[in-house]
């Protein structure tokens, strides 16, 4: 054969939302290799997972969609035949734009959009204009229930992060309750795969509660069975001997860097400055209390010598109260080991050994000169992420784990607890690209850019009340005079903290600011009753609540009276039915939708059973993106890993009549005259200048778009033509940006006592509305409860069984790559249920057994058994998203068992704080 | 001399497969056709548990069974170490795979699987039976990537340290847990990293160039 071509072609991975930056090579026309890019930190610097390297099996599968599908099937359901009939793109996009443009002046309401937590940015961007169109309702439909409700919100309050990661480059002892990062799974999968294996292999040791021995807890040094869903219990009973027991504490963190010095009065509120309404805390040094910003704590040597009690007891504005940190530590007590061992089966002894190393191995007080810098050093750190937050305690577990950080110190400093970094002083050339947490509302950390911001509605405010802290730096909306008619500050400029406080003691103390771009979990937004189909309105602290497939939907709407149903449904990678919960819950909900229209790269389970016209989609080798970089607080390198900013390109032209669905949305808005819109979407996503602006009418390509956005970002020798032929720009990361912490003055909370005021706005608001809501978790103080997972009493539903993230697979497309279901069928786990061999034995099961799993409300799912020693006895697990059924998947078909649909989808089992879904269930287990 | 090999480092391992998918994707092999595995249990008993992962290719061995039975020359090793099979030569008498005491040999029967069964071959595999033909009727396993080696070699890198001179699975692995180099070079990464390791049930006595770092 003779070789015409054989080039190499920088990109980026589009199998999951870690987008590791990868070199593909094309001989002929043809893509032939997927590896690594060895010069990028944007993951395993030259590796790459198996799900990564199958990509090229993702674009060759002849089960690829081609051409625009419509259903001739009036019926819909999980198994139903769509009885496809192919249709030309015009009739498709002629069908569609019609659709959606009456619903968009009718109510945009009655439109629905879920997308894919795979290529988070690429959807949530694609998505953007139908926001921006009126769209209220949109859901990441199944990764969201099965992702962060509460761990996004926490790490959001704690970390201004998305989540949280160990800074394993200089951690000594990391902790995990129910995490996949490090095992080519999670955020950030491929640099926390290359970076915890380092660890691991210097000795780093690696204490992992998980109730299987598979992947996080099969690179163990110490493996930790635990019962689901009791992984708050046991970080509690180590805060409860960190700080009664060892008096291992950070004290400086502590006083500077949270609301542990805060005064609290009885009724359990913050006592305020009667004037200005800030959080008094009491200076030792001075003996008297003090506002919570007293003293600026611009760096660390500057918070050593803040002298804030964190104990005692102080008459302060006629009333007697008590640091925080005070209450903190007589509440912790009920939390002995013997308590968490009871409830999680851990042995007592092992938690006060797990504590005390963690409290020895933070080297408290110890500080490093990193460039000129002192930080501190704290190399322990304690991590979460599905599988403790999964549960109907999801917020209150995360911030158990936030407390064992927060106590030692450990966050987002030199080898602890980290986030994504949230501050970025800018590209050098530039200064664009710059974003940083601030000292908001209270004291408290605040942001502006958090997550993909246009998927989550941003926590619009435009009214700050109560304190001056979150004005500063914005931008005022009116001219504010004061009541002597003096100018205090005139529209349009920018609030000084001079300023701030002036309009802070205004009698109405209610200044108009310029709405913020997008917002963080905090302050959180004030729970009201605005009509919200998820609820969103209700329980602001949640991210992503499963009401749009909820069992209890309709119930739910008629009970808040929502003035709409939904009338079309437009989706993108997603297959609900397969990956969310309960099929009858999901199907009765989806069946609802009288057009719903599915962009998708197969048919799947969503399409086959409910889409009414299917779009061929383009692969992420077939198709341009150049804003999956621009991850706010998630997926690029930790640490000090460089910023990395990573083009996906195509590598190969898109086959027969495939579109990407970015341009596909672009031309049903020009369909529907909806262009202005569109444009002005655009220009607040890129945050263009006047010079860059795109104009109302003004039309562009891709092409177009992407190199007048990067070059605004990283300059006018960076535009597209520079990143087609690099894949990516880098530049270092400084040590204000990587441990930020004591860089940025502002505190987070250990005491919750924002949970008393939303409590009441909620319970008044829920009581109305006549729904059944368990207040026990709104409580100032960091808890443990227990799930209905553990209340069931009947002893024939003996195990609870759970989903685990497999490495070979992410999401719910990996099983059809030929590659990886070779793998999957040699792993002896992958496909089969498993359980602890002896209680297999006990059962008189084996291996290949065939049995059914069943719940208490019966529902089955059924699946061939595999045993293991490395399973904690009392529970049974499956890889989650397998069990596919849909033809046109044909390679995954039939493969593995469906765990979701053991899941009930309903607010009762919700966390009631963040309404996480509970993600585990009581089963029984038999032969069949 | 040279002698070339491999070190495993199970430390860093996670058993995520992507060693014996590139390899597979890096020699365009066929539906079925492994040159590389990875091998998942367990030891001990609950809760003292661990997960044990092997990921396992042909072991280039010092004194290989499979060249030793070959009837016809076709399985040579090389000076370098490296083991590889002439197809030319290879009649398919298959006394290699049962003699390979680590099962890394595969019959090639060709029976034209397809990844997509029923659904023809792929614009992948269409080019990939081009660029890497395999010979119907022969034992195919790893080679050790020696065509890259040589490549490289030629080209005036340096295998294990220059990726187009070193093997596909040691560039992949996205946990860096596999090293290739000259275990008869002291000061290369490998010979040193060996030293740390084991060579897989030694007691087959055919003195493997593969070595596993065991926690």
């Amino acid at each position: 054969m003779r070789i015409e071509e054989d080039i190499k072609i920088p990109t980026m991975c589009g199998r999951c939302y870690a987008g590791c930056g990868v070199v593909v090579r094309r001989v002929n026309g043809v893509a032939v290799q997927i590896e690594g890019n060895p010069d990028s930190d944007m993951g395993p610097r030259g590796g790459l997972c198996a799900k990564g390297i199958s990509g090229l099996q993702v674009l060759y599968d002849p089960n690829r969609l081609n051409v625009p599908l419509k259903r001739t099937n009036p019926e819909k359901g999980l198994h139903a035949d769509p009885k496809w009939k192919e249709i030309s793109w015009e009739d498709a996009l002629t069908e569609i734009a019609d659709k959606l443009g009456k619903i968009l002046r009718d109510e945009p309401g009655k439109l629905m959009a879920q997308v894919s937590i795979l290529r988070t940015f690429f959807a949530s961007f694609c998505m953007k204009p139908l926001y921006d169109a009126g769209m209220k309702n949109i859901w990441v439909g199944g990764g969201g229930l099965h992702c962060g409700s509460g761990a996004h919100a926490v790490a959001g309050m704690i970390n201004s992060s998305w989540s949280i990661v160990p800074d394993f480059d200089n951690c000594n002892y990391v902790i995990y309750f129910g995490a996949s990062k490090g095992t080519a799974a999670g955020h950030s999968s491929g640099i926390s795969t290359r970076l915890a294996a380092e660890f691991r292999d210097r000795g780093g040791r690696f204490v992992i509660f998980d109730p299987l021995c598979n992947y996080a807890g099969g690179k163990a040094t110490d493996w930790v069975p635990l019962l689901p869903g009791t992984d708050g219990a046991i970080a509690l009973a180590m805060c409860n001997i960190l700080v009664n027991e060892l008096g291992i504490i950070d004290k400086v963190f502590l006083k500077a860097k949270t609301n542990a010095p805060y005064l609290i009065g009885p009724d359990g509120r913050y006592v305020r400055d009667k004037e200005t309404k800030r959080c008094l805390v009491w200076d030792q040094d001075e003996e008297r209390a003090v506002p919570h910003d007293y003293r600026d704590i611009p760096s660390y040597k500057a918070a050593c010598s803040v002298n804030y009690a964190l104990e005692g007891e102080y008459k302060v504005a006629g009333v007697v109260s008590h640091p925080a940190f005070e209450l903190i530590k007589e509440h912790l007590k009920q939390y002995t080991p013997e308590m968490a061992s009871r409830v999680s089966t851990v042995p007592a002894e092992k938690i006060r050994t797990i504590a005390k190393e963690f409290a020895q191995a933070a080297k408290v007080g110890s500080t490093i000169v990193l460039d000129g810098h002192e930080v501190p050093m704290r190399p322990a750190s304690a991590v979460l992420f599905r599988g403790g937050e999964g549960h109907e305690n999801s917020f209150m577990t995360c911030f158990a784990v936030a407390l064992l950080n927060m106590l030692v110190g450990s966050g987002d400093v030199y080898g602890g607890t980290l986030g994504w970094p949230p501050r970025s002083l800018g590209h050098p050339e530039t200064g664009r690209f710059a974003f940083s947490p601030y000292r908001g509302v209270d004291g408290f950390m605040q942001t502006d850019y958090f997550g993909p911001a246009m998927l989550h509605p941003p926590h619009r405010i435009d009214e700050v009340v109560n304190t001056f802290d979150g004005l500063v730096g914005r931008v005022v909306k009116e001219t504010v005079h004061n009541k002597d008619g003096r100018l205090i500050v005139e529209a349009g400029s920018v609030v000084t903290k001079e300023i701030a406080y002036e309009l802070s003691r205004l009698p109405e103390r209610m200044i108009k600011v310029e709405q913020f771009k997008s917002g963080g979990p905090w302050p959180i937004t004030e729970p009201a009753m605005k009509g919200n189909a998820q609820l969103k309105d209700i329980f602001t602290v949640g991210f992503d609540p499963g009401v749009l497939g909820s069992s209890d939907q309709e119930e739910i709407w008629q009970k808040i009276k929502l003035p709409y149903r939904f009338e079309m449904m437009l989706s993108w990678g997603c297959n609900t039915p397969l990956s969310v919960a309960s099929w009858e819950a999901i199907e009765n909900s989806l069946k609802k939708i009288p057009f719903i229209v599915v962009a998708e790269l197969f048919n799947t389970e969503l399409t086959e059973g409910f889409a009414d016209i299917v779009l061929p989609d383009c692969s992420y080798l077939e198709m341009l993106s150049w804003i999956e970089g621009k991850g706010m607080n998630f997926n690029y390198p930790y640490g000090m890993g460089d910023w990395c900013y990573h083009l996906v390109q195509p590598v190969v032209e898109a086959r027969k009549e495939r579109r990407s669905f970015l341009t596909v949305i672009w031309e049903i808005f020009d369909r529907m005259g909806y262009r202005a819109v569109l444009n002005k979407s655009m220009n607040d996503f890129f945050d263009f200048d006047e010079k860059h602006a795109l104009k109302p009418d003004e039309k562009f390509t891709e092409e177009e778009l992407a190199d007048r956005s990067l070059k605004f970002w990283f300059g006018e020798k960076h535009g597209l033509a520079y990143f087609k032929e690099h894949g990516f720009i880098s530049w270092p990361k400084k040590v204000e940006e990587a441990y930020w912490r004591y860089f940025v003055d502002c505190r987070v909370p250990v005491y919750l006592e924002f949970m008393i005021d939303i409590k009441e706005k909620i319970k008044e608001i829920t009581d109305q509305l006549g729904f059944d809501i368990d207040f026990t978790q709104y409580s100032p103080y960091i808890m443990w409860a227990p799930c209905s997972i553990h209340k069931e009493d009947n002893p024939e539903y003996d195990l609870y069984c759970f989903s685990y993230r497999d490495v070979l697979h992410t999401g719910s497309a990996t099983m059809e790559q030929p590659w990886i279901n070779e793998a999957s069928m040699m792993n002896p786990y992958t496909y089969n249920i498993t359980m602890n061999e002896e209680t297999a034995k006990k059962k008189g099961l084996k291996d290949g057994d065939n049995i059914v799993v069943e719940t208490i409300t019966g529902r089955q799912v059924t699946g061939t058994l595999k045993t293991l020693q490395g399973s904690h006895p009392q529970t049974c697990s499956i890889a989650a998203c397998s069990g596919h059924w849909a033809k046109g998947m044909p390679i995954a078909k039939g493969k593995g068992t469906n765990f979701d649909n053991l899941l009930e989808i309903d607010l009762k089992h919700s966390d009631p704080v963040s309404l996480n879904l509970e993600t585990a269930a009581r089963v029984r287990v038999m032969k069949i | 001399m040279t002698r070339w090999g491999m070190v495993i480092n199970l430390n860093k391992c996670i058993g995520c497969y992507a060693c014996m998918i590139a390899c597979k994707q890096e020699h365009y092999l066929p539906s079925q056709v492994f040159w590389g595995r990875v091998l998942v249990g367990e030891t001990g008993k609950y809760p003292t548990v661990r997960k044990q992962v092997y990921p396992v290719l042909c072991n280039h061995c010092q004194d290989a069974a499979c060249v030793n039975v070959c009837p016809t020359g076709a399985s040579i090793k090389r000076e370098d170490g490296i083991v590889i099979i002439d197809y030319d030569k290879c009649v398919g008498c298959r006394y290699c795979v049962m003699a390979c005491p680590y099962q890394q040999r595969t019959f090639y029967g060709d029976d034209g699987k397809e990844y997509f069964p029923g659904q023809g071959f792929t614009e992948w595999e269409i080019i990939g039976r081009k660029l890497n033909p395999l010979q119907k009727g022969t034992v195919v396993k790893c080679t050790f990537c020696a065509e890259r080696v040589d490549e490289g070699i030629k080209r005036g890198l340096k295998p294990g340290v220059d990726r187009d001179a070193t093997p596909a699975c040691v560039n992949a692995c996205p946990a860096k847990a596999r090293f290739f180099g000259d275990l008869d070079d002291p000061e290369s990464e490998v010979s040193k990293l060996a030293k740390r390791g084991s060579q897989l049930s030694p007691e087959h006595g055919t003195n493997p160039s593969v070595y596993y770092i065991i926690r």
